[in-house]
Parts: structure tokens; sequence; C-alpha cells
């Protein structure tokens, strides 16, 4: 059942923004073998088997697609009470598969299965993640989130040169996790917010204000990010020509130093302010 | 305040720009600086100081046990626009609500005044404060909230609820004349028919019924309704012990409803009634007529407590004060009074009307398991032995079980 037109847009939109993120993950990863996958292909050697984990473009777009259908899937299931035995049986079914595949049992040629398993595992964040958003669960709102960082993290780092991609997936992680948690809430809310008849109205105004704090978060990373050249300027030459300062290391404690400075500047201006909240 | 939101924001996006480092990777730092970011653009926004104004309206202050008032509040806002507004009018736990919500969430523009409305059902006398109400401000996407308080708090008072009475004659014996008397059920001397009879010798002639005559060729004479007033003092139990069960089944509530049903019916019958309380204090409100005083009297009986343990013996000196020869109801559980029998004594001998009523609630706290079945019997047994003493007192004495309308009940006893 649909609550109100607009928490049905919020949780339509962190699908897609979480669907962004797990393609933007991989894109900025430029296709290198994330530490996790490696991981599972290891493991896989062990037994003498094939790496059959593999993250490319079109394995991608299969675990994104797979993952929505079967997150739909464990959605609806859990609407009708069914959602502990779906769920079961989709935690097993990877493990049936790889063993009647394993045993030479499967009617099925082994690489569909194969490309199975790939897909689910990619596709296991967007499992997850459309779970939480469409059934208001926090733990796997989390749980999807935490796998969409990790899922494509890898030793080669990135640079500059992906920013675009990077700040697609900064900006579609911050709408996933900001809707899906404020479609949590407000969902909650509803019941009280529906008395009051000011339910659009409040949402209207968390998805402006949602759009307006992000444009201003952009704008305070970016400050914040620049404020290591600003240091560089005003620190002695010795401290700015360090190879410390010039890494990524001096730049995240730059980052560090720039927020400490807000903090402190907020506690010395607000003192009085906070003091007036009392009334 | 730091919600828990912010608190984890701020964690990882801390955690995330110092750990980036280590693997190379400026998707994370970025992402941590933007979480930290996040948090420090939210500490901004809708936290300044809010002016908000709530005042309450009720369709009636003044409510019997049982029935409904609706409360409208009004939010004004004399301050900025604010987003996200969570209002809660704290209510006392007697009340319950049937309709519409005490939480509300709004969003107020500059100026903008909004209405909310819900509706309580009081189960229980009493005097309640409702309010202050509280204010929750969150920002955008919960990262911070402040709380506060309005001053905004409005009595609320629940009457006991009235039986009403038809017929009793708790009256005196020795009633007082007045102008303007009203009419009693009894033979008297007024000038409203009550019924005939025959004639005995030393009737007045003018009251023989000569159509009567003229049909049956007996003598038969009219009798007429007296008219009287009466001074009636109602005395009720407020000890502790009164109070003994749940909130809404204890003696003392069904002894407020017995003496709201008597007051309302001795004060609409037009005579003058009086209420002491004995408890942790005696207290004492004078006999007087009307409808203004049949409000003081509801109110006093809606803030009665049950408190103290004073005996019946301590309203005996109230009492010689009072009209002499008068009804007294004492409406009393009667239970751990040594006083009690003395105090009987002293009140019959005094020469008034007494009427007992002990509401009796032993079987509601036996079978909820307040009382051990050992403690009911006893004070089963005393009860009954104090209610037979009245009786050989000449007094008219009820064991009243709340359970059954009080009219009937009080009517078997006058007979």
């Amino acid at each position: 059942m649909i609550a109100h037109p607009r928490l049905f847009a919020m949780q339509v939109l962190a699908t897609a923004a979480l669907a962004a993120c797990v393609w933007l993950g991989f894109v900025v990863s430029a296709g290198a073998d994330s530490l996790l996958t490696q991981a599972l292909n290891a493991v896989l050697g062990l037994f003498g088997l094939d790496a059959i984990f593999v993250a490319s473009a079109e394995t991608v777009a299969g675990g994104i697609m797979l993952g929505l259908l079967l997150g739909g899937v464990l959605v609806l299931a859990d609407e009708r009470g069914y959602g502990y035995w779906v769920g079961g049986t989709l935690a097993l079914l990877p493990f049936l598969l790889s063993w009647i595949s394993l045993t030479g049992r499967s009617p099925l040629a082994p690489e569909p299965l194969h490309a199975l398993a790939n897909f689910g595992w990619l596709g296991l964040p967007l499992l997850t993640g459309t779970f939480g958003i469409w059934r208001n669960s926090l733990p796997t709102i989390a749980i999807g989130a935490v796998l969409v960082l990790v899922q494509p993290l890898n030793l080669v780092g990135n640079d500059v040169s992906a920013i675009f991609a990077i700040l697609g997936f900064i900006f579609c992680f911050m709408l996933y996790i900001e809707l899906a948690y404020g479609h949590l809430r407000y969902a909650r809310l509803a019941r009280i917010m529906n008395y009051s008849g000011e339910f659009g109205s409040v949402l209207n105004w968390f998805g402006m204000m949602l759009l307006l704090t992000l444009g201003f978060t952009t704008l305070l990373t970016a400050a914040a990010f620049g404020f290591h050249d600003l240091l560089g300027n005003v620190l002695p030459p010795r401290f700015h020509n360090s190879i410390e300062f010039n890494t990524i290391y001096g730049r995240a404690l730059s980052v560090m130093v720039f927020f400490a400075l807000w903090a402190i500047a907020q506690t010395i201006f607000s003192r009085q302010f906070l003091a007036r909240q009392v009334e | 305040m730091w919600t828990r939101k912010a608190v984890t924001y701020t964690g990882l996006g801390t955690i995330l720009v110092l750990f980036a480092p280590f693997i190379n990777n400026l998707q994370l730092l970025l992402l941590g600086i933007t979480l930290l970011g996040f948090v420090a653009v939210h500490s901004l926004v809708n936290t300044s100081p809010v002016r908000v104004n709530i005042t309450r309206r009720f369709s009636d202050s003044q409510i019997f046990e049982g029935q409904e008032a609706e409360v409208e509040l009004v939010i004004q806002n004399r301050g900025r626009s604010i987003g996200f507004l969570e209002i809660f009018d704290q209510l006392p736990h007697e009340v319950e609500l049937v309709a519409g919500l005490n939480h509300t969430i709004v969003r107020l523009h500059r100026n903008e005044a909004l209405l909310a409305h819900y509706r309580l059902k009081c189960h229980l006398r009493g005097q309640y404060q409702l309010g202050k109400p509280r204010l929750r401000l969150y920002n955008p996407s919960f990262l911070f909230y402040y709380e506060s308080d309005v001053e905004s708090e409005s009595t609320l008072v629940v009457f006991p609820k009235i039986e009403e009475l038809e017929g009793l004659d708790l009256s005196s014996d020795f009633p007082k004349m007045y102008q303007g008397a009203m009419p009693i059920r009894r033979i008297g001397t007024s000038g409203e028919f009550y019924s005939i009879r025959e004639y005995y010798p030393g009737d007045d002639f003018k009251n023989i019924n000569w159509r009567v005559f003229g049909r049956t060729r007996k003598l038969m004479v009219n009798q007429f309704e007296r008219e009287d007033i009466s001074d009636v003092m109602l005395v009720l139990d407020a000890r502790e012990i009164a109070g003994t069960g749940t909130p809404v089944h204890n003696p003392l509530n069904y002894g407020c409803r017995a003496a709201a049903a008597l007051v309302d019916y001795f004060l609409h019958t037009r005579n003058r009634v009086g209420l002491t309380i004995y408890g942790e204090a005696v207290e004492s409100i004078g006999v007087d007529s009307g409808e203004r005083h049949l409000y003081r009297l509801l109110t006093k009986l809606s803030e009665v407590r049950p408190a103290g343990a004073l005996g019946l013996h301590t309203v005996v000196g109230e009492l010689r004060n009072f009209t002499p020869r008068s009804p007294v109801i004492v409406i009393s559980t009667l239970e751990q009074d040594p006083t009690v029998h003395a105090a009987l004594r002293e009140i019959t001998a005094h020469g008034f009307k007494l009427t007992l009523i002990a509401p009796d609630t032993l079987e509601y706290d036996r079978q909820s398991r307040i009382i051990s079945p050992a403690v009911y019997f006893t004070a089963s047994a005393e009860l009954d032995n104090t209610i037979s003493e009245a009786r050989s007192l000449g007094a008219r004495a009820l064991r009243w079980d709340p359970d059954s309308v009080l009219g009937p009940a009080l009517q078997e006893v006058v007979k």
C-alpha cells in the first residue's frame, strides 16, 4: 500500500540512488578487482576451482538488475509474511547451486550458474538496500551502505582523474542514505502527521532542504578540500614543502584542522545563542 | 542536542578521512569530508530560536465522569518560519484520548496560526492539569533537535457522576418551615392534593370532599401534601483506607458519586445541603442551597483525595453546630475506624436522623486479589456488625454494592 505519494517518491529515488551508487562505485574503481572479490576468488582457488567473481560493466549491470529483482521479491515476501522463508532460501541458494555445480549433478552448464553467483555477489548491496528502503529496516539500510562502500574497495586507490565519478558516487550515496532514513522516520511519523494535515508540507520542506543542504555541503566540502592549499600558503616553507604535507595524508590532516576550527568557531559564537534556545 | 545519527555521521566521517590515505583512496576521503560537512551545514539549519505560543480551549472545562471534552490547541508562530515542529501536549494518565492526537507535527510559516483538535474522555473525578505543551524542533535530516516547554497550563475539572434519585424520603420529621417551601410527597397542609381518606371526628369541615359524599354518601376528607425543606449534612469518609483498590474502583470514588447524587437530589428538591469530609483533616462546607452551591460541593467532591486516618468521631464536633434533629448522611467504608461505634451513638444521641451508606468494594478487591480471602472475611464480618449496630441505634444503614444503582438500594432501607 502506498502511504503517501511523496513517501513513495522518496523510496523510488532512494532505490535509484543506490543502484547509481553501485554503478559509480565500479566506475571509480576502473574495473580493478576489489579486495573482497579477490578474497572470494582465492577461496575458490583453495578448492582448485576457477575464479568466477569478476567485475565488468556487464556483470555489474547484471548484478544491479538481479539485486533489484531479488530485493523486490524479498520485499513482497516480507509484506505477505514469508520474509524469513524467502530470505533463507535466497541465502542458501548460492551454496546449493555451487554444490550441484561442483559435484557435476547439474543439468545446466556451469557457466550460467557462475554468472548467476557473480551477479548475486555484485547485486548484494541492492538486495539489502532495497529491502531496507521498502520495509523500513534501518539495519539493512546500513548493511547496504557498508556494502556499497566496501565491495569495490581495492589497494590501487583513486585520484582526481576520476573526480566526476567520485562526486557522482558521493552525491548518490548521500541521497540514498538521507532518503532511506528520511522515509523511515517520516513513515513512522505519518500516523501523527496525518492528523495535523501538514504531512505533504513537511515532506516538501524535507525534500527542498535536503537538496539545499547537499548543495551547501558540496561548497563546504570544496572549502575543506581547498583549505589544504590555504594552509600551504600560510605555513612556513619547511612544512608546505615536506613530503608528508604534499601527500593525501597531509590533505586529510588539513581537513581535520578545518573541521576542528569550524567546531571551535561554532562553539564560541553559539554559546549565547544556545542559551536563548530555552525560552 | 545531537541525535545518534549526527554522532554516527561525525564518527564515520572522521574514520573515513583518517583511514582513506592508507589505501590512497580519494573517494573515501571526499565522502568523509562530505559527511563532516553535512553535519556542519545542518548544525545551522532550523536551529535558531523559535517563538511559539500555544493556548488551549475546551468545549467544556467542567464535565462529569464518563463525559468527553473537546480540546482545541491554538498554535501561533510569532517568530521565524519553522519547517518541522513537533508538539506534544502533556496529559494526565487518568484521561483517555478518544479522537485525534495530543501529539502533532506541523510546519509553521512566519506569523501563521494553526489549530489542532483532540477529544478526551474522563473516567475518574478530579482536577487535572493539562500541559505544559512540549515542543521539539528537528532539523531536516534529524541530526539535531531542541526541546522546550511552553507555558500553557489549563485545569479540567471532572465532577463525580451523578445518579438521578427519585422519591427518596430521607428528610427530617422536623422540617424547617420557610416561605417558598417545596412540596414533598408526604401528607401535610399545603394546597397540593395528596389523597382522600374517611372522615374522623375532629377533622376540619372545609376539607370534606362533598363530591365524593354526593356519589358515595360517605364522608371523606381531602389530604394535602406537606411542604417543608430540611438541612441535610453529608459526611464523607476520605481516609487513606477509603482509597484502597484501583484508581477507579475504590470506596472513596463510589462515596463521592453517592454524595454527588444525594447533593444533586436534595438541592433540586430545594433543601439546604452541607458537606463534611474527614480523613487527613476535617473540612466542612456549610449548608446552603442553589445552583452555585451545587457546583461548589461538586468541585469539592472532585478534588477529594484519600489521605489521613482521622476517625468518624472527629466529625461529631462539627455536627454540634448543625440544625438539631436534621438528617445526617454518613458515607463511609467504616473499616479500621475504632471511633465509629462511639461516633454513631453520639450522632443518634444528638437526635440527628442518621443514614449510613457503606460503599462495599471488598468483593471486587478480593476478586482482583488486592486483599486476601482472610482479610475479606474479617472486614466483611466487621462491616456487617457495624451496620447492625447502626440499625439498632435507629439509623438507616446500607451496605451498598457500587455495581447496583444507589436509588433503589436506598429506598429499600428507607422503607
